[in-house]
């Protein structure tokens, strides 16, 4: 540990010695010209609009769903699509708005509990998150880390399904921030996971899902 | 290799172009403008941020470690592994990695490592050099990576990129779920809150830092932001940057330990030169740098020669500038001449890297030397040019060679041209002919000054 | 109105009757030229090589021949111009003489396509060219002293020249000054692969307003066997006047 501090030591007199400042001198506040001036919210039909087109561009799935018919039908849908026999979701009293949990039953899809072991979320089919935010202008959300929502939740399993309540959406990435800046984790998620690794040749589910699908939930 | 980076330079530089547009230009140079001053500030307050980053960190369960130089962060990372018996560990694509070549320390102890990223996978089991930042094997063809993974997995590859994808994400899975440790760089440390960030597309980024239960992430000095504010610049410069996407598929923020992910977290920061860069004021602006790559789509030489051609870990302009100074200009001086100075990558550069004007200054420490190094060039060599400069500087003697030059040229001389000249020379005419020294201006405009006095010309 | 002639050193040498058709072309428009003398080179192949001190000492005696007057200086290339400008008042440290001097020539000092366009206001010489013409865009012109659309705005308004794109024009053609020759194949691959595009564009003249590489792009046309001429600005202006 020692060691550790004589390098430690030496850094700071390297780092103080280049800039001809001393210890306990605090950094003055950042110019006006480092600061950018945040977006603003267009039209909210405009914004969901943005929100579904940029998610799009990114190789996700995305859809506007209204009320729980359309809700139950879409979910159908992905589970015939996807071939989902197993899936997780977080804790979130959300889910019961739709009936998530009944819904999965009935389409004969076996429930895995969130905080299950990493490996029976590797071998799960689908996860299915609640957003935190949603951001506009690039198609992304905000999941952040929590017990009841894991990170790996919408990592490890092979189709990640995100659903968005309408009230998510924020203009920027500040907003975003300033939600989630005290937390100890949190992920921006825009799309699908993507290489152009090999001779730049798009190609989609590298090591997360190998499908994105983002549902606005009204 | 050059063909290959050719098409993804231009086809990155067109992406790059669209979205830059849809942003707005304007407002993108004032996006510009604020990256460049808020990575300066950080960089001329570097002490209180680092202080302040520590501090967070480890009120937030994390630990520590700072690394002089190479041999610190690989003791320290070794250390780490051993204590906890690590017999695997997944990577995350980390150009600091490269710079102190840790996977070989690593492997040396027994311990198998894996790159993640796609193409620093396929690099690493072909035992090469990435040749681009953020591409690593863009000079490797489809062919060339089925065959690769046919002889070094032992499996049956088609050359077909998404079937490629596949294999390496199976085999890549097992590796995620049973590594005893993950290893990352980051691509930004926020100091405000102590928080990591990692900018990537794939999913190995978030892979290798929640799964293996211990954290061990590789950071340079040079990379703290202020704030959180500053990190919503610097992601809205980044993926534009580097390929025309407005965002990268994850953005993560770590910030010391949490439920549920790595039991430890070990932030390690390292110097190895880069203090020593910061005190340099004209060049401390390379470390402002995000590692984009921009500059080197748009740069015609690396265009020309491709990545390995630099002979380093960071090629293409921002190499230019940040090898010589890593690792002296005595033995790398030569790449900040590897360069017309045509000023197309710091116009590119979203952080306004003034990288032109920190090559004029590194030739200088070649040529002539300064208060970091002396100079390299022989004494000869100097009392040559001054010589020359002495000619040159005297309209007498300058005239004098010039009708000298006529002279001599006649032998070689072909009509316009000199189409071969002695070495060393033939440096030129080995690529094109030079051209003939004809007609007098002055002599000319004497003729002609005369005819104004005599009247025969009438001005304004 | 009178200016002072910058003719440049690789211009002098390699490019004397472009220098004598540039002041044809002012005297025409009614701007009498001086020519200073003392002048020979403004010291960028040194200081861009690495040789400073020896750049400086060009500078200073480059700064003396000018000193004699106060109107403005016209050159023929956009480097030399840029180096005078942005480079010179850098060389010296604030509060010296020098440094006075070298602001005061900085602000004097101007390439022809950006004095006519911006300082004289004028497009239009009565120049008549009736040819496909290319037009490079040289990196110190544009990018350093941001100069971009001048140069087609003066080829647009002369009569008949039909201006054609050309791909990749402002992609750098391999000169560098000291580059040619410390790096010679570099240098020939991007040289080519100018010539490449300029032959790709079906241009029987390309323009070409920066002697360095003016003369580089000329003899790799030479080289290449391409039946394509390269020409300055500045000898296409002097047509179909009274030059």
């Amino acid at each position: 540990m020692s060691k550790n501090n004589l390098a430690r030591e030496e850094i700071f007199a390297k780092v103080r010695s280049a800039l001809k400042s001393f210890p306990g001198l605090l950094p003055s506040p950042l110019p006006d010209s480092a600061r950018f001036e945040p977006r603003s919210a267009e039209v909210w039909d405009k914004e969901i609009e943005c929100m579904l087109n940029e998610v799009t561009r990114l190789s996700g799935h995305a859809k506007k769903i209204q009320g729980r018919d359309e809700f139950a039908g879409a979910l159908e849908e992905l589970v015939k699509a996807e071939q989902v026999k197993t899936a997780a979701l977080s804790d979130h009293p959300h889910y019961r708005n739709y009936g998530v949990v009944d819904l999965l039953q009935r389409f004969g899809v076996a429930i895995v509990p969130p905080d299950s072991d990493k490996r029976r979320l590797a071998e799960c089919d689908l996860g299915i998150t609640i957003a935190d935010a949603a951001l506009p202008e690039t198609g992304t959300i905000l999941l952040r880390t929590t017990q009841g929502q894991p990170d790996i939740l919408s990592l490890l399993p092979r189709v990640h399904l995100v659903l968005v309540p309408p009230e998510a959406l924020v203009a920027d990435m500040h907003q975003a921030f300033a939600m989630a800046k005290g937390d100890r984790h949190f992920v921006l998620v825009s799309g699908s996971s993507r290489t152009a690794d090999i001779e730049k040749v798009l190609t989609l589910g590298v090591h997360g899902p190998k499908s994105f699908h983002l549902w606005i939930c009204d | 290799m050059v063909a290959a980076t050719q098409k993804s330079a231009r086809t990155a530089l067109l992406k790059r172009a669209e979205v830059v547009g849809e942003f707005g230009e304007e407002r993108w140079q004032q996006l510009r403008r604020a990256g460049h001053d808020l990575r300066l500030h950080a960089l001329t307050h570097l002490d209180s941020y680092l202080a302040m980053a520590e501090e967070k960190v480890i009120a937030a369960g994390g630990h520590v470690h700072w690394a002089r130089d190479a041999e610190e962060v690989h003791r320290i990372v070794l250390d780490i592994a051993s204590q906890h018996s690590v017999h695997k560990i997944v990577k995350v694509k980390s150009m600091v990695t490269e710079e102190i070549e840790l996977n070989h320390v690593l492997e040396d102890q027994g311990i198998k490592v894996y790159e993640t990223d796609l193409g620093e996978f396929i690099v690493q089991l072909a035992g090469q050099r990435p040749s681009h930042i953020t591409a690593p094997a863009l000079h490797m063809t489809k062919e060339e990576i089925a065959d690769l993974f046919c002889e070094k997995l032992k499996v049956k590859a088609e050359p077909d990129p998404k079937l490629l994808t596949e294999i390496a994400r199976k085999l890549l899975r097992e590796e995620f779920l049973n590594a005893g440790m993950g290893i990352s760089g980051g691509n930004f440390l926020i100091a405000e809150t102590g928080t990591l960030v990692l900018v990537t597309n794939e999913g190995n980024g978030r892979m290798c830092t929640s799964l293996p239960p211990v954290h061990v992430a590789i950071v340079g000095i040079e990379k703290i932001i202020p704030d959180w504010e500053s990190a919503a610049v610097m992601l809205k410069l980044l993926a534009r940057s580097v390929s025309g996407s407005k965002i990268t598929a994850y953005n993560t923020f770590i910030t010391g330990v949490r439920e549920g992910g790595p039991r430890e977290f070990h932030l390690v920061l390292l110097d190895n030169g880069r203090t020593r860069i910061l005190k340099d004021e004209v060049a401390r602006e390379t470390l402002m740098c995000i590692r984009c790559g921009a500059c080197m789509n748009t740069c015609p030489v690396y265009n020309q020669v491709g990545g390995h051609a630099y002979g380093a870990v960071y090629p293409g302009p921002i190499g230019s500038i940040l090898t010589p100074q890593l690792i002296g200009t005595r033995t790398a001086g030569g790449l900040a001449f590897a360069s017309t100075l045509c000023g197309a990558c710091s116009e590119i550069c979203p952080v306004m890297i003034p990288i032109p004007e920190i090559l004029l200054h590194l030739r200088r420490r070649y040529i002539e030397g300064d208060e970091f190094e002396s100079s390299s060039v022989p004494e000869t060599l100097k009392v040559i040019v001054k010589a020359s400069r002495y000619v040159m500087g005297s309209p007498t003697l300058y005239r004098l060679a010039g009708r000298l030059g006529k002279t001599l040229q006649t032998p070689l001389r072909s009509g316009d041209w000199i189409p071969t000249m002695p070495a060393p020379l033939d440096r030129w005419t080995m690529s094109r002919p030079f051209p003939a020294l004809q007609g007098d201006f002055r002599r000319w405009w004497k003729t002609q000054t005369k005819q104004d006095i005599s009247g025969e010309k009438s001005h304004e | 109105m009178k200016v002072q002639l910058f003719v440049t050193c690789l211009g002098e040498n390699f490019l004397p009757h472009m220098l004598q058709k540039m002041v044809e072309i002012l005297e025409r428009i009614g701007v009498s030229c001086e020519f200073p003398e003392g002048q020979t080179c403004c010291g960028q192949p040194y200081f861009n090589s690495g040789f400073q001190k020896e750049g400086q000492k060009m500078a200073l005696l480059w700064m003396k021949a000018f000193a004699d007057a106060e109107g403005y200086i016209v050159a023929p290339s956009g480097s030399c111009v840029e180096f005078v400008k942005h480079r010179y008042p850098a060389m010296f440290p604030e509060g010296t003489a020098e440094h006075e001097e070298a602001l005061k020539v900085a602000a004097r000092v101007f390439e022809f396509s950006q004095f006519l366009v911006n300082i004289l206001k004028v497009t239009d010489l009565g120049a008549s060219f009736p040819h496909r013409v290319a037009c490079h865009s040289p990196c110190h012109l544009t990018r350093g002293l941001g100069v971009r659309e001048e140069q087609k705005l003066l080829l647009r308004a002369v009569r008949g020249l039909d201006l054609v794109p050309l791909n990749e024009e402002e992609t750098c053609c391999g000169f560098g000054g000291i580059f040619s020759v410390v790096y010679p194949e570099v240098s020939m691959a991007m040289m080519e692969a100018k010539v490449r595009n300029i032959m790709a564009g079906a241009a029987e003249y390309v323009v070409v307003s920066e002697p360095g590489c003016l003369i580089n792009i000329r003899g790799g046309l030479q080289k290449m066997k391409a039946n394509i001429q390269a020409m300055h600005l500045i000898d296409i202006l002097a047509t179909g006047g009274a030059a």
